[in-house]
This record gives C-alpha cells, sequence and structure tokens, in this order.
C-alpha cells in the first residue's frame, strides 16, 4: 500500500517535471517586441534590411519588432552595446564581416564569443567590374593584363582593410601579381570613378553595382564565389575560370543576427525560427533577388562553423594582406 | 517619350489629391527637421521609408522628395533667426542672415531665404528636367585630382568668411580640419587619435560640431548681460517680407549663378549643400558691387548660399536617377527608398518606368511650391520666437540641443563632445575667432587629404597630374590667384595699421 | 581685454592641444604611399600651421599691446581685477547654466530623459528669469509642458529613442 503510494507519487512527479520541462523549453515565445540594433545609419543597406523584415514578422509571426540605429566606429558602437545588453532574447543585432575584421586586426578589444549567432542574413559576394567601354573582354584578358603590368592596374573599392580590399588583392595574387588598390569612400565614389575612367577596375558587392550592370554602364568580369550568382547568372566565378582567389578559405561578405552571448538554448532557437520564417518568406526573397544579395538563412551549428571559418579566414587576410 | 503621354503622366499626379497631400505633409515635415538641429532631411526620409512601405510609389516618393526640398530650405529658418543653423547647408545663411534679424529684419530674410530656395529649387529642377542624360557625364568627369583641386579651391572662402582677422579665420579653419583627422585614416583603414574609444573610429560627425560651435556659444552668449538677444525689442515688420517682383529682378544674376553652382556641385557625387552655399556666397561677395556689406546683413547674402542649397536639390537627382549613383546621405537614403518599393535607379528607369521619372519630376516640383509658400505663411509664425523671453528660450534651446545631438547616433558619447566642443566655442566666440571656417574646415580638410591621396595612388606618385588636367588646374591656379590676392591685401594692411578695422 | 583673455585662453588650449597631438601622431601608422603622404603627414601639417598661426597670433596681440602701452597706459585695465584678466571673465549666469548643462547630460541616465528635461528647463529659466517676472507655477507649467511636448515628439512621431 505504502510501496503503491510511493510509486503513485513518483509517477506523478516524474510527470509533473517532464510536463513543465517541456512547458519551459518549448515555449519560450517573446511576450514584448523584440529590439533590433542596426550598427549602421538609417537607410543604408542593412537599416532597409530589417526594415523590409519587420513587417513580415508582424505578419507572419504576430512579434513586433523596433529597429534601433546606432551608427558609428565601422558597426563596433552599436554592437558593443548588444554585447552588454541582457540575453534575453528581446534584443539582437546585425552583424556582419566589418565587425569580424575589425576583431582579426584588433581594432576592438572584444572577440566574437560575445555574441550568440542566430543565422545568416545576407551573403553578398563582391564581384570584379569594369566600364563597358574597357578592353578587357573578359577576366582571362583582364587577369593577363594584371600579370603582364605588375602594381599598374587600380582597383577601386570602397574603404579599405575589408572584404574588397581582401578580394580585389587576392584577385591579383592568384595570378602572382600585384595591383593598386585606391579605396574610396563609399561604394558610389568608386562607381563614378570607374564609370568616368578615372580608374580602371572596381571590386564591390552586386547589391551596389546591380543597376549599372544591368543597364549595361559597367560589366562584370567575375565573382568571388564559389557558385553564381542566382540574381547574375550570366557572370562566371574566378573558380570556374581556373584562379584560386580564396587561398585562406572564403572570404565573405554577409551579414548575421546575433544576440549577446550566454542565450539559452530555447530562446536562441525561437529567434532563429521566427527569423528563419522570415527570411525565407517569399517577399524577402524576391527582394534579395532584386537587390542583388544572397538569402540563404543557415543556423545552428553548421552556421557556428560558417561563422569560425570566416573568422580565421579574415585573420590570415589580416595578418597577410593588410 | 511623347509629350502629350507625359503630359498625362503629368496630370495624373496632379490630380491625385492623396499624392498632393502627401507631398505636403513630407515638405512640412522636412521643414521641421531642417529648422531643428540635429534632425536632417536625411533623418526624415529613413524615418519614412518603414512608414510608406505599404503607399503607392508616387504618394512615397512624393513624401520623400517634400522631406529633401523642406529639410533643406528649413535649415535658415533657425540660422536666421537663432544664429544657429539647423543643418550643415545653412552654415551659411547665418553670416548674413541672422545680422539681417539683428537688425530687426528677421521676416525680410526669411521671406528672401524662402524665395530663393524656390528659385534654387526651380532652376535646378528646370536642369534635371531637360539635361539630365547631358549633365550627368559632366558628373563623370570629376575624378580625384578634380575633388582634391575643388577642396583646395573651397578652401580659399576661410578668407572671405573670415571677417575681420584672416589670421583667426584660418585658425578656426584649421581647428576644423583637426577635428576631422579622428577615427580610421581614409586610405590605409589604420586609426587615428581614437586614444581606445570606439566611438571615435568613425571620426567626429559635422552635426555634433555644428551644434557644438553655434548652439551651445550662442545659447551662452544670449544669457551674459552685455549680449542680450537685442532684437526681442524690436518690432518687426511683416507687412513686406514677402520680395517684390522688383527685388527679385534686381537680384537675377545673383539668383541664377547661386542655382547654377548649386546644381554643379549636386551633380558632383560626394559634395553636397553646405560646400554649394559657401562657394555660391563667395562667388555672390565677389561679383558684388559693395562687397563690404557682405556679413553686415545684405539680403544678397542670404540669397546665395539658400537659392545654392536648394540647387543641389535637382541636381543630385541627376547622377541618381541617370546613373544610379547617389550624390549625398539623403539621395542615397532615397535610393533605398526607391528600391523598397521595387525601383532600381539608372538609365533604365527612363525607359521601363518614366512614369515614375514624371511622377518624381512632377512632385519635385510641387514640392518646391509647397515649401515656398508654407515658408511665406510660416513667417508670421517664426518669428514669434524672437518675443519668447530669453530666460524661456535659452533653457529650451539647450533641451534642443541636447537632443539634437543625442538623436544622430542614439549616442551619450555624442552628447558630451557637444557641450565640450560648445565650450571650446564659446571661448572661440569670445575670442572673435569666427564659425564659418571651422564647418569648411571640417568639411573639406578630410576630402582635400583623401582625394589628394588618393590621386597619389593613382598616380603613382605623380604630382603633375594635378596640373595637367585642364578641370583641376583651373581651380588650382584660381585657388592660387586668390591666396595671392589676400596674402598681399593683408600686408599691406599690416604696412598702415591705422586702416586695419577699415578695410574689412 | 575680455576678448582679449579669452583669445589668449584660445591660444593656450590649442597650443597645447597641438604639442600633444605632435606627440601622439607618432602612435599613427608612418606607412607612406606613393608621393610621400601618409596617414600622418597631413595632420602633422595641421599640428604645425596651428602651432605657428598661433604664434603669429600671439606676436601680434603682444605687439599691439606694446603699442598702446606706449602711447597712452589704458585706465579699465588697472581697474579690472587681476583674476579677471587671467582667468576668463564668465558671468555668473552663464556659469551657473554651463554647470546645469553638465549635469543634465550626467543625470541623463540615471534619471530618464522627461525628469532632467524638467528640472533642467525649471531650475534654468527660475534662475535666469528677473527677479521681479519670477513665477514658479508658470515655470513649472512650462517645463513640464515642453519636457512632455519634445519627448512624445521624438519618441512617438520621430522614433528616436530617448534613453
Amino acid at each position: 500500500m505504502n510501496k503503491r503510494l510511493q510509486k503513485v507519487l513518483l509517477l506523478l512527479v516524474l510527470c509533473t517535471v517532464i510536463l513543465s520541462s517541456t512547458v519551459v523549453f518549448a515555449a519560450w515565445q517573446p511576450r514584448r517586441e523584440i529590439t533590433i540594433i542596426i550598427p549602421w545609419s538609417p537607410g543604408g543597406a542593412t537599416d532597409i534590411m530589417a526594415r523590409k523584415l519587420q513587417p513580415i514578422i508582424r505578419r507572419e509571426f504576430g512579434i513586433n519588432t523596433v529597429v534601433v540605429n546606432k551608427e558609428g566606429g565601422n558597426s563596433a558602437v552599436g554592437l558593443t552595446e548588444l554585447i552588454t545588453s541582457r540575453p534575453d532574447g528581446y534584443t539582437v543585432g546585425l552583424a556582419s564581416s566589418t565587425i569580424l575584421s575589425l576583431m582579426a586586426q584588433n581594432q576592438i578589444s572584444w572577440k566574437s564569443d560575445r555574441f550568440t549567432n542566430i543565422c545568416l542574413v545576407s551573403e553578398d559576394p563582391m564581384l570584379l567590374g569594369v566600364s563597358k567601354d574597357a578592353k578587357w573582354n573578359d577576366l582571362h584578358e583582364f587577369l593577363a593584363d594584371v600579370k603582364a603590368n605588375p602594381g599598374t592596374i587600380t582597383i577601386g573599392t570602397a574603404g579599405s582593410r575589408n572584404v574588397n580590399h581582401a578580394d580585389a588583392v587576392l584577385a591579383a595574387q592568384s595570378v602572382g601579381s600585384t595591383i593598386r588598390q585606391v579605396p574610396f569612400n563609399g561604394a558610389s565614389r568608386a562607381i563614378a570613378g570607374v564609370l568616368g575612367r578615372h580608374i580602371d577596375a572596381v571590386v564591390l558587392k552586386p547589391s551596389e553595382t546591380i543597376s549599372q550592370i544591368q543597364s549595361g554602364e559597367l560589366r562584370a568580369l567575375g565573382i568571388f564565389r564559389n557558385e553564381r550568382l542566382e540574381s547574375l547568372p550570366q557572370v562566371p566565378t574566378f573558380e570556374e575560370l581556373g584562379y584560386d582567389v580564396f587561398p585562406y578559405g572564403p572570404v565573405d561578405q554577409i551579414s548575421y543576427l546575433v544576440a549577446p552571448a550566454g542565450l539559452n538554448k530555447d530562446v536562441k532557437d525561437k529567434l532563429a525560427e521566427i527569423f528563419r520564417g522570415a527570411l525565407q518568406n517569399e517577399e524577402f526573397q524576391n527582394f534579395a533577388k532584386e537587390s542583388g544579395f544572397v538569402c540563404n538563412p543557415i543556423y545552428g551549428d553548421e552556421f557556428d562553423e560558417y561563422i569560425g571559418n570566416l573568422s580565421s579566414a579574415l585573420a590570415e587576410v589580416a595578418a597577410n594582406i593588410y | 517619350m511623347e509629350v502629350a503621354s507625359s503630359f498625362s503622366m503629368v496630370m495624373a499626379v496632379l490630380t491625385d489629391p492623396m499624392a498632393m497631400l502627401w507631398t505636403f505633409v513630407g515638405t512640412f515635415m522636412g521643414l521641421v527637421f531642417g529648422s531643428l538641429p540635429g534632425l536632417t532631411a536625411t533623418m526624415g526620409i529613413a524615418l519614412l521609408v518603414p512608414i510608406t512601405y505599404s503607399f503607392p510609389t508616387i504618394h512615397a516618393l512624393g513624401m520623400m522628395l517634400g522631406v529633401y526640398v523642406g529639410g533643406i530650405a528649413g535649415g535658415a529658418v533657425a540660422a536666421i533667426l537663432l544664429n544657429i543653423p539647423g543643418t550643415p547647408s545653412a552654415v551659411a545663411t547665418v553670416l548674413d542672415g541672422h545680422p539681417m534679424a539683428q537688425q530687426g529684419r528677421a521676416a525680410k530674410a526669411l521671406g528672401w531665404a524662402a524665395t530663393a530656395s524656390f528659385f534654387g529649387g526651380f532652376i535646378s529642377w528646370l536642369i534635371l528636367a531637360t539635361l539630365a542624360p547631358q549633365v550627368a557625364k559632366f558628373a563623370l568627369r570629376f575624378g580625384p585630382p578634380e575633388y582634391a583641386a575643388l577642396a583646395l579651391f573651397g578652401l580659399m572662402i576661410i578668407a572671405s568668411v573670415s571677417g575681420k582677422s584672416l589670421i583667426k579665420g584660418v585658425i578656426s579653419g584649421l581647428i576644423g580640419v583637426w577635428l576631422s583627422t579622428f577615427g580610421v585614416d581614409p586610405i590605409i583603414g589604420d586609426l587615428r587619435f581614437t586614444f581606445g574609444n570606439i566611438n571615435l573610429m568613425s571620426g567626429i560627425a559635422v552635426m555634433p560640431a555644428l551644434i557644438g560651435f553655434y548652439a551651445i556659444p550662442q545659447i551662452l552668449r544670449s544669457l551674459s548681460e552685455e549680449q542680450t538677444m537685442e532684437m526681442n525689442t524690436k518690432t518687426l515688420n511683416l507687412s513686406d517680407f514677402i520680395p517684390s517682383l522688383k527685388e527679385i529682378w534686381r537680384s537675377k544674376f545673383n539668383i541664377v549663378r547661386s542655382s547654377v553652382i548649386g546644381t554643379i556641385i549636386g551633380i558632383i557625387p560626394a559634395t553636397g549643400g553646405n560646400i554649394a552655399a559657401f562657394l555660391a556666397y563667395d562667388q555672390a561677395k565677389r561679383f558684388s558691387k559693395s562687397p563690404e556689406e557682405y556679413g553686415k546683413g545684405c539680403p544678397d547674402g542670404v540669397i546665395a548660399p539658400e537659392a545654392a542649397n536648394n540647387g543641389v536639390t535637382g541636381g543630385a537627382l541627376v547622377p541618381l536617377l541617370t546613373l544610379g549613383i547617389p550624390g549625398d546621405s539623403v539621395t542615397a537614403v532615397l535610393l533605398g527608398g526607391l528600391m523598397i518599393h521595387g525601383l532600381q535607379p539608372g538609365p533604365q528607369l527612363f525607359s521601363k518606368s518614366p512614369d515614375i521619372i514624371m511622377g518624381i519630376f512632377t512632385t519635385l516640383l510641387i514640392a518646391n511650391i509647397f515649401m515656398w509658400v508654407i515658408q511665406l505663411v510660416g513667417i508670421k509664425f517664426f518669428v514669434r520666437i524672437l518675443r519668447v523671453p530669453t530666460y524661456f528660450l535659452a533653457p529650451m534651446l539647450v533641451i534642443l540641443a541636447v537632443v539634437g545631438s543625442y538623436a544622430l547616433r542614439n549616442s551619450l558619447f555624442d552628447v558630451w563632445l557637444t557641450i565640450l566642443l560648445g565650450l571650446f566655442g564659446y571661448l572661440m566666440l569670445r575670442g572673435g575667432f569666427p564659425m564659418a571656417p571651422t564647418v569648411l574646415g571640417l568639411v573639406l580638410g578630410p576630402m582635400l587629404e583623401s582625394e589628394i591621396r588618393r590621386t597619389l595612388i593613382l598616380s603613382g606618385g605623380d604630382w603633375s597630374v594635378f596640373f595637367v588636367r585642364p578641370i583641376s588646374a583651373v581651380f588650382i591656379g584660381v585657388s592660387l590667384l586668390i591666396a595671392l590676392t589676400v596674402a598681399v591685401k593683408s600686408f599691406k594692411k599690416g604696412k598702415n595699421a591705422d586702416q586695419v578695422e577699415a578695410s574689412i | 581685454m575680455k576678448q582679449r583673455v579669452a583669445e589668449c585662453w584660445v591660444i593656450g588650449i590649442l597650443s597645447i592641444g597641438a604639442l600633444f597631438f605632435i606627440k601622439q601622431a607618432q602612435n599613427v601608422a608612418s606607412t607612406t604611399l606613393p608621393g610621400g603622404i601618409g596617414p600622418r603627414t597631413f595632420p602633422l601639417i595641421t599640428f604645425w600651421a596651428v602651432l605657428i598661426l598661433n604664434a603669429c597670433l600671439l606676436g601680434s596681440i603682444i605687439w599691439e599691446k606694446v603699442k598702446t602701452k606706449k602711447a597712452a597706459p589704458t585706465e579699465d585695465e588697472s581697474q579690472t581685477k587681476l583674476i579677471w584678466r587671467v582667468i576668463p571673465y564668465i558671468p555668473r549666469q552663464t556659469l551657473n547654466i554651463i554647470i546645469m548643462c553638465l549635469l543634465l547630460v550626467f543625470l541623463w541616465r540615471y534619471l530618464g530623459f522627461i525628469v532632467v528635461a524638467f528640472l533642467f528647463v525649471a531650475g534654468a529659466s527660475l534662475l535666469l528669469v528677473p527677479e521681479e517676472k519670477r513665477s514658479l507655477r508658470r515655470s513649472l507649467v512650462l517645463a513640464g509642458v515642453y519636457a512632455l511636448v519634445i519627448y512624445t515628439l521624438f519618441v512617438y512621431v520621430f522614433k528616436i529613442p530617448l534613453a
């Protein structure tokens, strides 16, 4: 009798434990709005991405989001604020290769272990473009010229010591040569420079150049990626033409969703579920295609590994190129 | 595009009451954003991007263009009434606008500012609507050496906005250049003078410096006994603040010249309203028969910068619409706004969606008209701010300055920076150092440095490129000439020291 | 004389700052690019130019002073207290407001925007208003309304969070 009661009690206790634990694990649901810190100025590419996501998240998941712009320090200011906020799932932010690059150069005092990586948001592979009147018809001709005349071909980039810079140098290194890297303050000046024939070529994101490429003012010779881009299917990759531009591993320009370190697993999973759902929404995918970036929201361990590889590639690049 | 079909598109916009309404709302909002220091047209448009997301494209465009036009024009209101430029473009307006207000001619100055802004907007609109594809090619002729030469030429303006003492003007200009050296080096990407502070990595922006050097010292000075805002007591004659046709005709050359300068500067990417306004002011003074009146409340000193900075609006849209290249931060945000509506600015826009192009042209013109009308109607209300006693106005302006500097980047660091610069600015003001050169140095200094270094990378260290290319050679030649004449003048001035005060 | 004092302060601050920054420039990378201009070059030119021009300005001030002294010893100078000839004479009202400004920014984070804005406007207007026009109620009401209006405008209309 007593033993039976004990058994029943034990069973009851077990049931409650199991039930309550499933309640805790599966049912984290945002109860108030989620703040998305954008470490760039309002109206920039990253900001517009977040603002495009907002209505989709509201519609599909019934969750309100607030975009807060904290620009400065090449995204370091906003992301420093993010890592010091509470890891409760209500504060997330959009980090990018830029911050990983700053970490690799020790320009900021913390590393990416202060982040909980949630999912990939966008991938913006760089492309090499020349003016429509340029003498090179394809990538082979261009790189042959680079090889024949080391240190004379000028390639414009948006800024220095970033993925643009690295890719421009890596393209020349793939044929054992050098170029003159010309950093501009922003992509639009670089585009104006190449269209006005002040520089020979540019290395920029497709999202920055797609309108000039579509109108034929700019010719894309090659793309720094392992596969062709869906939005620019006619542009070959460096790899398929036989040039190895990634000796240190892929150097990608990405932006990705992060939360402060120490986020609970269930909260992390829920956030990944919400944002992946919104990113994979047809509306956002169409936006990505029109703007020329890739949106393949990988997450979880696969994504952590991806970030790990990217960080080490950027560290190699920082040590060898900049 | 046929005339008939484009006419019907124009009519479609004009007869759409909602398009008109949203353009009006946008223009009004722009004027508010422009007149408050710290809020800019860029922020206004960025704010609208998510709000206008579900709007029909033309309504959204009308609203954004309204904010753009209003935001640039609105800067003059605070510049004239309070001696605090609401936007960087209005810094040159302060030079003559505020003295006019101090003489009790605030309403007249505002009337001129609104009218000149309208003409600037209209002339640049005309150039945009008729010649856009042709003039876009001009923008592409500007390479790094030309930018460097333009920056040098711009820095020569310091001589004409220095007031009494040239040496103090140059020191003020160097302070601006100094502030611009903080942060990431523009060429190699190394850090300079950040002292380990991430907030300094992206450098000192123009807005905190503007609030620091103009708003704070001005507020503090208004408190001291001997320098009360004397315009409080002046009676304002409201009946004649709208410039008459005769007066407009008298200033026709100034208006057209300044508007064209503004448009050209607008077309050149990465320049902007601030440079355009200073260039136009400088040219107006140079061409004027009585240059000694500039800086003492001369209406032409208000007309020139205001016509030029609104001339930039139409100009900046030229490379945006024809090449897909945004000319400044406002048009960059505008580009984002267009893209969110599924439009890709560039040559294709003209052939693919002529209705959008016509819509942009029409709403831009409408926005300029609204901007003029709202300002003229509003002058009666604007000048009431002068009746608010200093003991209420000063604390309120402090709050506004603090909030404005915070709002730029949502950062308290910027607020501290603004206060710090403000205290130093107060000392400068008391010591008779002019502020306008500081802003010029802050804007043009980094341009000069990065463009020179960029040019030298391109040329492989060869300095001769600056003198071989025609545009840069002309700019450099004229700059040297100006420098020479200024040097000779001040040397002569030094010789007969008694005339120091008399000759400028 | 007040202008002269402020002038000297600006010159002093700038000169010390320029010397400090010239020293700091050694921490900046010395990479030189084609044409001989590196990241250090331009800032260093600026700082040296500030130093030289400061020296010129100081020289002209001293020169002028010597000249006027010879002509006729100024009377007002001897009457001003020595202390105001050395430190910039800032009127008490202005000094109060400067201190209140610093407090305002310092306390912002702890008290929230509405409270500090209210306290600042109320306090400053009471301090500045001439005694015969002073009205506690008017200042309080005005400060309250103003703080709320600015807060609402920025937070709800402009969507700019004021921490």
